[in-house]
Formats: C-alpha cells, structure tokens, sequence
C-alpha cells in the first residue's frame, strides 16, 4: 500500500493562504480590517484559532438576534393592542393620504364596517369626498411639516378633535402622518345645552317681575337679577360682592333671617327661612316689597339663601279696592233688601193711614195696623244697627227666663215643632240689651223651625255655667249662662260650617243671611260666644255663652207696668229735637198724656227756653235732647250748660245712633235716661216715669 | 465585580478585535451574570469602532473612555 505523501510546501501555502482568506471574510463581516501576515503568523493561526474565536462570537450574535426578534415581536403585538385599546381613533396615513393603517376605534367611529379599508384614499372613507378637502388636517400636516391640530372638526352628525402628528424620515421630510380622533360631539352637546340652559335660565331670572338675590355665607351679594337691582336702585356692579346690611337689612336682622353671620363660616348655621314687609324708595317712590328668606338646602350651594323681593304695593292696593267694591255690592244688597221692606212697610202705613182718613168708623183699627207696620220697620232699622260700627248694646241686668219664655212662645205660634223649654230655677242673671238679645233668641228659633220644614222637636234651654280650671277651655274662666237652641232638622253641612256667621251667606232661597250674623254681632258685643254643632239630617245645636251678671238673682223680673196717664201729674218738658216732624208727634203724644211740652230745634234754643222758663218762674222736670244736631248745639254739648242753669233738670238722652256710646253709657255722660230712636210712646213715658221717680197712676 | 483586565496597545485592529471577541466568549457566563467586567486598554482607533460594534451585536454593553493616550473599553453584562 502506498502511503498518501505529507503536505508539501506548496500545498501548505494553499491551505493557509485559503485559511486567512475566510478568516478575512469573516472579519469583514464584522467590520475590521484584513489580518496583516505580520500581525498573526501561520502558526498562529492555528495556536489562536481565530475561526473558533468567530464562530462562537457568531453564535453569540445569532443568540442575541434572537432574543431581539423575540422582544421585537412582542413589543409590536404590545403596540397594536395599545394601538387598538385606546379611546380615540388612530389612523395612519402616507403623504399620498393613503390609509396605512387604522385602529379598531377608528373603525367604530366612522362606520368601516367589516373589511379591509387600507390603501384607500382617507378622504374616500372618513369625509366620503372624492378630493381632499383644502382644510384637511392631514393635508396640512405634510405641507406644514409640523403637528396640526383641529379642535373642532364636524363630520356627519360628529364633532371630532383631529391631531395629526409628521412621521419624518432622517432628512426629516414627512413620509406619513398619524391621526387621531376624538369624537367630542356628547361633550359640545352638553356644553351648548348647559349654554342654553344657563342662558334660558339667565333671560328667565332677568325677565321676571320679582327681585332675585344669592347671597353667600357673608350675606354678601353673588347673583341679583335686573328687578332686584331696579328695586334696590343700585346695578349690578355696585351690588356685586357687597353686603346687604344697609341695602336691605339692619344688622340685627341679618343674623336671624340669614344665618349669615360672619365667622361662622363652615359651622353650623340655623337657617331662618320667611318673609318680612319692608317700604323702600324705588326711585323716589315709596314701594311696599315683601322680602322672602329661602335657605338653599345643598351644602356645597355657592350661595346658601336666596332672598325674593316682590313689589306688592299694587296688589295690596287693588285687594283693597277689591275689598272696597265687595263692600260696595253688600252694601247695595243690604240697602236694597231694606228699601224693599220698608217701602211694604210704608205702603201699609199710608194704607191705613188713608183708611183712617176716610172711614171714621174704622180708624182705631188702621191706626193700630199702621202702628204695628212701623214697630216692624223698628225692628228692622234695629237689626240693622248692631252692624254699625261699635254698636253698643244698651245694657241691663236681666233674667233670659222672661225674655225666652215671652220670644219663644211669640216666635213658635203656628208652627208645627214640638217645643221643649228647658230653664233653670236658679239661672243667674246677665246684663243684655234686651232688644237685641230677644233679636238674638228670635233668629236662632227662627232658623231652627225653617231647618225642620215638616215639623220636629225643638229644644230650648238655659242653664249657669262655670269655666275654668280645665273645664270649658274655650271660655275665660268665670261664671256663664248657657243658652240652648236644638232642633231635630237638616243639619249644616259641614262644608258651610263655617260660613253660617257671614253677613249675607245664606243657603236658603229667601234667607236674606243677616239673621245668624246679627246674632253672632250681638253676641259678641256681649262678651259672648256662640258655638255650632252639627250633624246632616239629625239636627243643629248653638250654644250661647253669656257672662253671667255679678248682681244676685232676686228672681223678680222687672215688669214693665203699663203706663196710666195721670192729666193731673202736668209735668213740664222740654223736648229738643233738630226735625220737625219728631217734635210735632212727639209733644202731641207726650200732651194727650197729660204733659206741659215745650220744644227747641237745637241745643241753643233749649238753654233759652230753660233760662227764660226760670226767670218767669217756670222749672222743667225734663229735658229730652237729641243726641246730634247738624249745625247746632247737641245733647252731649248742651248738658254741662244746662246743668249750670238748672242743677235739677233731669235729662234723657234720644238718638237714633244706637250706636253712639253716649246711649249705651248715658249715665257716664251725665244723663238720668236714654230713649232710642224709634221709640213707642208707651216706651218713652216708661223712662220718663222711672227718670221722674213718678208714678203716674 | 471581577475586573479583567488585557493592556493590548501597541496591537492593530483585526487582532485586537480577535483578543476581545476571545476574551468575551471565554467569559460569557461570568459576563451575563454580571459577576465580570473585561476592561481593554488599546490605542488603536479602528478597534475602538470594530470592538463596540462587535459586542453590541453580540448582545453586550460597552463603554468607551477616551484616556490621554489610550482608550479604555469596558465590556459589561448585556442589556437587559
């Protein structure tokens, strides 16, 4: 076997000529420089073993690619789901405004739909334009060469924020552009409703007739619409900021009708919410403005009470005048129902009165029917009095045993009620006017029978009564009569309960609606109080309560006696009255029953007469002086002169102002007696005799 | 950290290049734990490009001080 032959030479020189050659190539790979023979000798080549080195620094190389790939990777995955995850659309563009790419919100937003829409032209698919639009942000973006940014960008129905950002290349040239979208159109939405909004409410505040005031924990001033600055005389500006202590308040007021106390900021405050009467000059005219204090229930509220002013002078005036009117119309009804009465009245009076003209034989009878036609129209003018003003009773110390027993019997004849009367033996006594507390009997009995049309049973009672001490609350403790009107009628509805004491308010067809209230009237200017029970269709009770008289009950009542005429008594008096006609009838009546009268027409003429009567030695027993005389000298003038004259005159006091004080309380006006006009003769001659301590008989 | 250190001025390029891409390999592991850094010390200026190439690529951190008549290159654990 032949052996193969060592290298030689030349076939050495290959080998390692080939060895540096790639040695070389490798190192070019990595940058440097050919290996120099000098620098690394063939036997270096070996002992070094640069390949080795190479290779293993390759594998190196090739391992941290990897690696990078690896990181590469993931961060690109990263990006895109970031890239896909964000709120706005993101759409990347080339300078042609070829879509490159887009996110999935971008998609959402303009409606792409399923497919792929890259390598379209942007305005093809967001603007739905053929051409760019010249204000096309994206356009700008690689004509400008910087970021654009549109805050405001409409496109169907939506209200975008664009911001384009350049993607330069190392010359810094833009090659693409990344937009994104905003879609803002909720946002501009709410902000143009809170814009109207406010300015509606602004316009709202600004336009109506009331003063509107914020003010803050300060009491000082945040918000005051245009009335509040006309009604203050001062503009907003030098309201704004300012306290109202000295605009609108004392300082004292502040602090309980705001709650806003300086330095009590962040505390407890107690909130005061109502309203107040103040007057202010508007515009040098007194206004009466009504101020309403509302706290704002809202702890972060910038101004925690609001204060409305309202100008209620006018309608305080026109509620007036309304009042005014309505007062008016009662007045007309009231004076229409009396002219009507009075004129039957009238008409049955002058009946008579022409009947006793013409028929000798019959005029006793006339007369009499005249007489009782006008005691009706007295009655009538007396219910109408205890309306007036102040209409003092004329009182005296009575039992309603009398009074009850006498009305009730009067007011019951015919009628078809069953009648029970119920009064206690020891029932004290009360101080009345007689005539209007019989009025007062008289209604309550009259209204009970027209409550039972058909019959029923109707009780009457009067019992003593003691309140207080928890008993009767709703009486001042002390002692009371207690008068009873019941019936078995149709009852009161609850829903006019409370109306049954109105003047005029009435449910009956021809209830004229005076008699109740006269009674309620009369009642309490008796110190009284009337109370209504009620139930539909079972029956009414009122219950009066009278104060009971502090004189003993002697039980004896006081009779008038009817009045004999003595033609020798020939007492002098002198009768004053301003009409005629009164001093006419009267005198003939007071002479046909046996008196010497004199008369004067005023005050003047009566002092006179007194003072001439006593120089011709003449003394008057009575003086009877009206009580008003226009242009001349009344009673209440002439008596102190009188006096002076003739120290022993007696005096009645006459008048038909019943309500007059100097009536109710003659005898503190110095009189002895008082006859109320209209009065019967059989009346007045029952004074004249108890004034005169005579008995005529 | 370790320090090893190779003084190879005077040595061109190709064969500096060849010394550190020897002395990382042989020191990898020690070098990725970061327990060593190989500090070279060489006054060629195409090694001071050649060899920061090379050990970037290869996946570690290289700082170049300029000394007054040398470089220092100090070849630390890779980046993470």
């Amino acid at each position: 076997m032949s052996e193969k032959p060592l290298h030689t030479e030349e076939q050495n020189a290959r080998l390692v000529g080939y060895i540096r050659e790639k040695i070389n190539d490798m190192l070019q790979v990595v940058g440097t420089a050919a290996i120099r023979p000098e620098e690394l000798t063939d036997d270096m080549l070996i002992d070094m073993d640069p390949i080795g080195i190479i290779t293993e620094s390759f594998s190196q190389i090739l391992e941290h690619l990897r690696e990078t790939n690896i990181e590469l990777e993931f961060a690109r995955d990263e990006i895109e789901a970031i890239f896909n995850s964000v709120g706005v659309g993101l759409m990347v563009v080339d300078k042609d405004l070829t879509v490159l790419a887009y996110n999935d919100r971008q998609a959402e937003l303009f409606n792409y739909g399923d497919g792929d829409w890259r390598n379209t032209k942007c305005y093809n698919l967001n603007c739905k334009r053929d051409s760019r639009s010249p204000e096309c942000a994206a356009r700008r973006i690689f004509e400008e060469k910087r970021t654009i940014r549109a805050k405001r960008w409409e496109c169907f129905d939506h209200i975008y924020e664009v911001v384009g950002t350049p993607v330069v290349d190392k010359e810094g040239i833009p090659v693409m552009a990344v937009l994104s979208y905003l879609d803002i159109t909720e946002r501009i939405t709410i902000q143009e409703t809170l814009v109207r909004q406010r300015e509606l409410l602004n316009v709202t505040l600004q336009s109506i007739n009331e003063g509107v005031i914020s003010v803050d924990m300060d009491c000082h001033v945040v918000l005051a619409n245009e009335t509040a600055q006309k009604l203050l005389n001062r503009t907003e500006k030098q309201l704004r900021g300012k306290s109202l202590v000295g605009i609108l308040f004392e300082e004292d007021e502040i602090t309980h009708m705001t709650g806003c106390k300086r330095g009590l900021r962040g505390q407890h405050i107690h909130r005061y919410q109502g309203s107040m009467c103040k007057r202010l000059s508007v515009g040098g005219i007194s206004r009466l403005i009504e101020i309403f204090i509302i706290p704002v229930v809202h702890s972060k509220a910038e101004a925690p009470v609001v204060i409305i002013l309202k100008d209620i002078t006018d309608s305080v005036r026109m509620e007036k005048e309304l009042l005014n009117r309505q007062k008016h119309e009662s007045l007309g009804m009231l004076t229409g129902g009396i002219a009507h009465d009075f004129n039957n009245i009238l008409t049955s009076v002058m009946s008579n009165i022409s009947i006793a003209r013409l028929d000798a034989k019959n005029y006793q009878t006339a007369l009499t029917q005249a007489e009782t036609a006008l005691s009706q129209a007295r009655n009538l003018v007396k219910q109408l009095s205890t309306f007036a003003k102040g209409g003092s009773p004329v009182k005296e110390v009575y039992s309603l045993r009398e009074l009850l027993e006498e009305i009730a019997q009067f007011t019951l004849s015919g009628s078809r009620a069953r009648y029970t009367l119920d009064i206690a033996d020891d029932l004290w006594l009360v101080e009345i006017d007689v005539t209007q507390f019989g009025q007062v009997i008289h209604n309550l009995i009259i209204n009970s029978l027209q409550a039972m049309p058909d019959g029923g049973n109707l009780y009457v009672g009067a019992h003593n009564i003691s309140a207080g001490s928890g008993s009767r609350d709703n009486l001042k403790e002390g002692k009371y009569v207690e008068m009873i009107v019941r019936d078995s009628g149709i009852g009161i509805p609850e829903e006019y309960r409370d109306r049954i004491f109105d003047p005029f308010f009435s449910t009956k067809e021809n209830g004229s609606g005076i008699g109740l209230a006269t009674a309620y009237s009369i009642i309490q200017k008796h110190d009284g109080t009337i109370e209504v029970e009620s139930s539909e269709n079972k029956g009414t009770t009122f219950r009066v309560y009278i104060p009971a008289s502090t004189q003993e009950n002697l039980y004896e009542p006081v009779r008038r006696p009817a009045v004999a005429i003595d033609k020798n008594a020939s007492c002098h008096v002198l009768l004053m009255d301003d009409d005629e006609m009164i001093i006419r009838s009267t005198s003939a009546l007071l002479e046909m029953k046996g008196f010497s009268v004199d008369t004067a027409l005023d005050g003047g003429e009566a002092l006179h007469k007194v003072e001439q009567g006593l120089e011709e030695g003449r003394h008057y027993d009575l003086v009877i002086m009206d009580l008003v005389v226009p242009g001349g000298m009344g009673g209440v003038e002439t008596l102190p002169a009188l006096k002076q004259i003739d120290a022993g005159v007696k005096t009645i006091v006459s008048s038909g102002y019943s309500h007059d004080k100097a009536l109710s309380e003659y005898r503190e006006h110095g009189f002895d007696g008082v006859a109320p006009k209209p009065y019967l003769i059989e009346e007045l001659l029952h004074e004249i005799q108890r004034v005169l301590g005579h008995n005529f008989t | 950290m370790q320090e090893k250190l190779f003084d190879i001025r005077g040595q061109i390029c190709p064969s500096s290049l060849l010394i550190a891409m020897r002395e990382v390999n042989a020191n990898r592991t020690q070098l990725k734990t970061g327990e060593m850094k190989i500090v070279i010390l060489t006054d060629n200026r195409d090694a001071v490009s050649t060899i920061p190439n090379t050990v970037t690529n290869m996946g570690y951190t290289i700082q170049v001080i300029k000394e007054p008549d040398h470089y220092r290159l100090e070849i630390l654990k890779e980046v993470q």
